[in-house]
């Protein structure tokens, strides 16, 4: 019986040890981290870090419960203001990838019709960013396990374009596999976005043609912005006119398919002046000013021509097709020319009447008085407000309380008074759409 | 086996090692690490609460525990039929409108909730935007006060900022006080709200209506601009026309002097106010614009100034003919300072534009060549080499100035040399003899 005290010894012990080893605190709250991503990715033992954060709360918009944002909230007031871009920067890039997922849920939370604002967003990209880098496992995880919505798509699209920068194929998947989990995503964006990588690196292609660049504006979903921008250099030979009808053919869209073109028609000019204008005529007389485009016009023929051969030379071919051209075409140069361009036109017309008509017309259309004065005489001028009182309305107005202000056009409040009808003022009608007068 | 240890064993030894396997036990026995005490922030979950599904390629096979929010439109619409499901088409403007007219205020505000809970972080589309601000003014006329009650109530957010901004925006169309009173009631009421757009347009409207009036002055208008918001952002109304006499170096400084003290930009500023200047008195802006890029770091920033103001006044006044012809002086005889501004900041027509005026082919060439280097980032570096007077001064230029990368990048394209009047064999001659040096 000598081993009976070490026996219940022993059994005491373990019933002890382990009730204490149960009620023993676990780690710490910070969980070991997976930062080398691709091979533990592939372990289930090393994914363990897991984020359990409340996510973006939508229902918590008017009169629903605001308990949970209090938590998500709690990381924005240790992130710096919006407007110290270095600052928040630096915050970001000392952030734990634990407290990603309350930071990215606390930005999107109650964003409201307006979205969040731009430096919010940025935080977003950042914080996507920053969490891709140092768990790009966890952050897909976090993003499945979302549940399918706008908030969702918002991050998924910023993940994916991010991604594409330095691994396109990786974010090709990528777009596959979140369409795959949520078939209403329009992920037409993110697609867009791989085909104008592939636009801006085939334009810096030596000997590209027109039919190989409109291939791959066709792929466009024509849904989403332009994301091009100026391009050094057409290549030499590039036939403008084939891929301007192409993409003319293709239709306006929601978009700016056209974005990418306002330097390439300015890079026409630059060639063959005469062969730009005539096109951008033509389209004009087609379909209206712009032909169809939102992103180019005349000014940008106009800064071709000028870039090339000068402003004075610009000027001189402008005027003289002012001079030339039908009521449309003029008016749509007038309309289109910067103050400077109109100046440096009328500077060249060999009319002074088409000259005097212009600067009267322009100068009401562009709201300066300087102008106004400038290219007629005082009985002129008169004329020009007798004929049109209510397209003068805001400078009879002005002229009344301002008792300097006909003195800038040469003329006298009396003067012009003279020349006014005496029925009541009648001001233009307000536009029903942007509640002010359209003069 | 055991017995005989055992019987030789003595019970503090047992004791001791039991303790220890216990304890190791009890410790590994699984349970919840909110259980255990970790309670303070929740955001990391351990890896134990199984949810079976078969991780995809870029999927990692962690098992994920935790349940979010319903926040999908689909289910949400599934659960309760909202108000939208009966909005006409967007096509179709007139059933829209009455079809909002016929909506209670209670529906109202189901419909403001469900169009502000479909919101993602990227926000409304413009209709669905106008749907909203339709539907507030609906609500303001069928019954106010209710609507202010129900906005009282909202947590503070994106919603209620807009929300509030655009009602009390338009409301400050008709009567801006009373836009004005309201906006300070919501904010004591609720201090998170941001009213600062609201304010801010509040005091543009009240400084387009100073600028109307004949004589007003610089302090006036001083006054005015320094109640706006301030931060990184600056956006303004062009005026075109100022006050005959106004002051405009004691405003552009007084906006400079602001900037000196919190190193930030007014939210609103006329963007067209040196332009106005350069056209009334060209030099005395031109001394200022000069004075400004040389002090700027101590002295304060203002938004929206460049000589791009000056070239607009100028022309305006006398033509470009006249401007171009003077830059050109500028460029040829003025000091270093002045003439790196005018370049730097200039258009490449206006670039073009003043080489022109200048007779001496070496002085224009090196405003080309300036204008290279230093200027905007939508230069057109290729059009400006080609205008450079001779073969020989552009490979100067290219070799000397623009490097080995940049003739390495263009080598890959046959086509691009002759474009400038240059062959790829000229050029890596003029690269051998300088690498020979």
């Amino acid at each position: 019986m000598r081993w009976a005290p070490s026996i219940t010894t022993g059994i005491a012990c373990l019933i002890l040890g382990f009730v204490a080893g149960y009620f023993l605190p676990l780690q710490s709250k910070h969980l070991p981290r997976d930062t080398n991503t691709s091979p533990k990715a592939q372990n289930p033992a090393n994914t363990k870090p897991v984020y359990a954060s409340t996510f973006p709360n939508s229902s918590s918009v008017p009169g629903s419960g605001m308990a949970a944002e209090s938590s998500s909230r709690d990381i924005l007031r240790s992130l710096p203001a919006a407007d110290d871009y270095k600052a928040r920067s630096e915050w970001l890039d000392k952030l734990p990838a634990d407290d990603f997922p309350q930071l990215i849920a606390a930005l999107c939370e109650n964003p409201g019709p307006d979205g969040i604002s731009r430096e919010d967003s940025y935080a977003v990209e950042s914080a996507l960013e920053n969490w891709w880098e140092k768990d790009s496992a966890g952050l897909l995880a976090w993003l499945r396990k979302m549940p399918n919505g706008a908030t969702k798509r918002y991050l998924v699209s910023e993940l994916i374009e991010d991604v594409a920068r330095n691994d396109r194929p990786r974010a090709k998947a990528m777009a596959s596999s979140f369409k795959a989990a949520d078939p209403e995503w329009d992920n037409s964006g993110v697609l867009d976005s791989f085909a104008w990588e592939e636009i801006n690196e085939a334009w810096k292609k030596p000997g590209v043609t027109a039919e190989k660049m409109l291939g791959l504006y066709k792929s466009l979903s024509g849904k989403s912005d332009a994301q091009t921008y100026h391009t050094e250099s057409c290549p030499a030979g590039f036939d403008f006119r084939t891929f301007l009808d192409g993409v003319d053919e293709l239709g306006e869209g929601k978009d700016g398919r056209w974005a990418g073109t306002w330097s390439l028609i300015s890079a026409w000019a630059k060639e063959d002046p005469q062969a730009a204008a005539s096109w951008y005529i033509e389209k004009t007389n087609e379909a209206g000013q712009g032909g169809g485009s939102r992103f180019m016009g005349w000014r940008q023929i106009a800064e071709g021509v000028s870039e090339r051969n000068g402003p004075q030379a610009y000027h001189q071919w402008a005027a003289g097709m002012v001079a030339q051209s039908g009521d449309k075409v003029r008016q749509m140069i007038l309309d289109e020319s910067s103050d400077e361009d109109l100046a440096g036109i009328m500077e060249n017309m060999a009319d002074p009447a088409l000259r005097t008509d212009i600067s009267l017309e322009q100068a009401v259309r562009r709201q300066d008085i300087d102008l106004f004065a400038m290219f007629s005489t005082p009985e002129q001028r008169l004329g020009a407000i007798a004929n049109d009182p209510r397209g003068f309305y805001r400078w009879i107005q002005k002229g009344k309380s301002d008792p300097s202000f006909w003195p800038r056009a040469g003329l006298t409040a009396e003067q012009v008074a003279a020349v006014l009808p005496e029925t009541p003022d009648t001001p233009p009608p307000i536009c029903p759409h942007c509640q002010t007068a359209h003069y | 086996m055991i017995k005989t240890p055992l019987t030789w064993l003595p019970p503090l030894t047992v004791g001791v090692v039991c303790l220890a396997a216990g304890l190791l036990a009890g410790y590994s026995l699984p349970r919840s690490r909110q259980a255990a005490g970790e309670k303070d922030k929740a955001t990391h979950v351990a890896a134990v609460h199984a949810e079976a599904k078969a991780p995809t390629s870029d999927q990692p096979k962690a098992k994920y525990a935790f349940t979010f929010p319903k926040t999908s439109p689909n289910a949400k619409k599934q659960a309760t039929p909202g108000v939208l499901q009966s909005l006409p088409p967007a096509a179709n403007q007139q059933a829209r409108q009455e079809w909002l007219q016929s909506l209670t205020p209670d529906n109202l505000a189901k419909l403001l909730e469900e169009l502000c809970q479909s919101a993602g972080p990227s926000g409304l589309d413009y209709k669905a935007k106008g749907l909203v601000n339709n539907a507030l003014r609906e609500w303001w006329q069928k019954d106010s006060n209710g609507l202010l009650a129900w906005l009282g109530k909202l947590p503070s957010g994106g919603s209620k900022n807009y929300l509030l901004n655009n009602l009390l925006q338009w409301l400050a169309g008709q009567d801006s006080q009373k836009a004005l009173a309201l906006a300070e009631s919501f904010k004591a009421q609720d201090p998170e709200w941001d009213s600062s757009k609201l304010l801010n347009r509040l005091v543009d409207r009240e400084a387009q209506a100073a600028w109307e009036k004949p004589g007003v002055t610089a302090e006036e208008m001083l006054a005015i601009y320094s109640r706006a918001g301030r931060g990184r952002n600056c956006t303004g109304v062009h005026r075109r026309t100022y006050p005959l006499d106004f002051d405009y170096r004691k405003f552009l400084d007084g906006m400079a002097s602001l900037n000196r003290q919190d190193g930030k930009s007014p939210a609103i500023m006329p963007p067209d106010i040196l332009d106005a200047w350069a056209k009334a008195d060209p030099e005395a802006a031109i001394r200022w614009l000069v004075d400004y890029e040389e002090n700027k770091s101590t002295k304060g920033e203002v938004p929206f100034v460049d000589w791009q103001d000056i070239v607009g006044g100028v022309t305006a006044r006398s033509g470009p003919r006249a401007y171009h012809q003077w830059a050109a002086t500028i460029v040829t005889q003025s000091d270093a300072k002045l003439r790196d501004l005018v370049i730097r900041q200039s258009r490449d027509a206006d670039i073009v534009g003043i080489a022109q005026q200048i007779g001496n082919a070496a002085q224009r060439d090196q405003v080309f060549v300036s204008a290279i280097q230093n200027g905007f980032y939508s230069r057109d570096e290729i059009n400006l080499l080609g205008l450079i007077s001779t073969p020989k001064a552009r490979l100067e230029v290219i070799v000397d100035k623009l490097g080995s990368a940049w003739i390495e990048q263009r080598n890959a394209d046959p086509a691009f040399w002759p474009r400038l009047g240059l062959t790829k064999e000229q050029v890596d001659a003029v690269v051998a003899k300088r690498d020979s040096r």
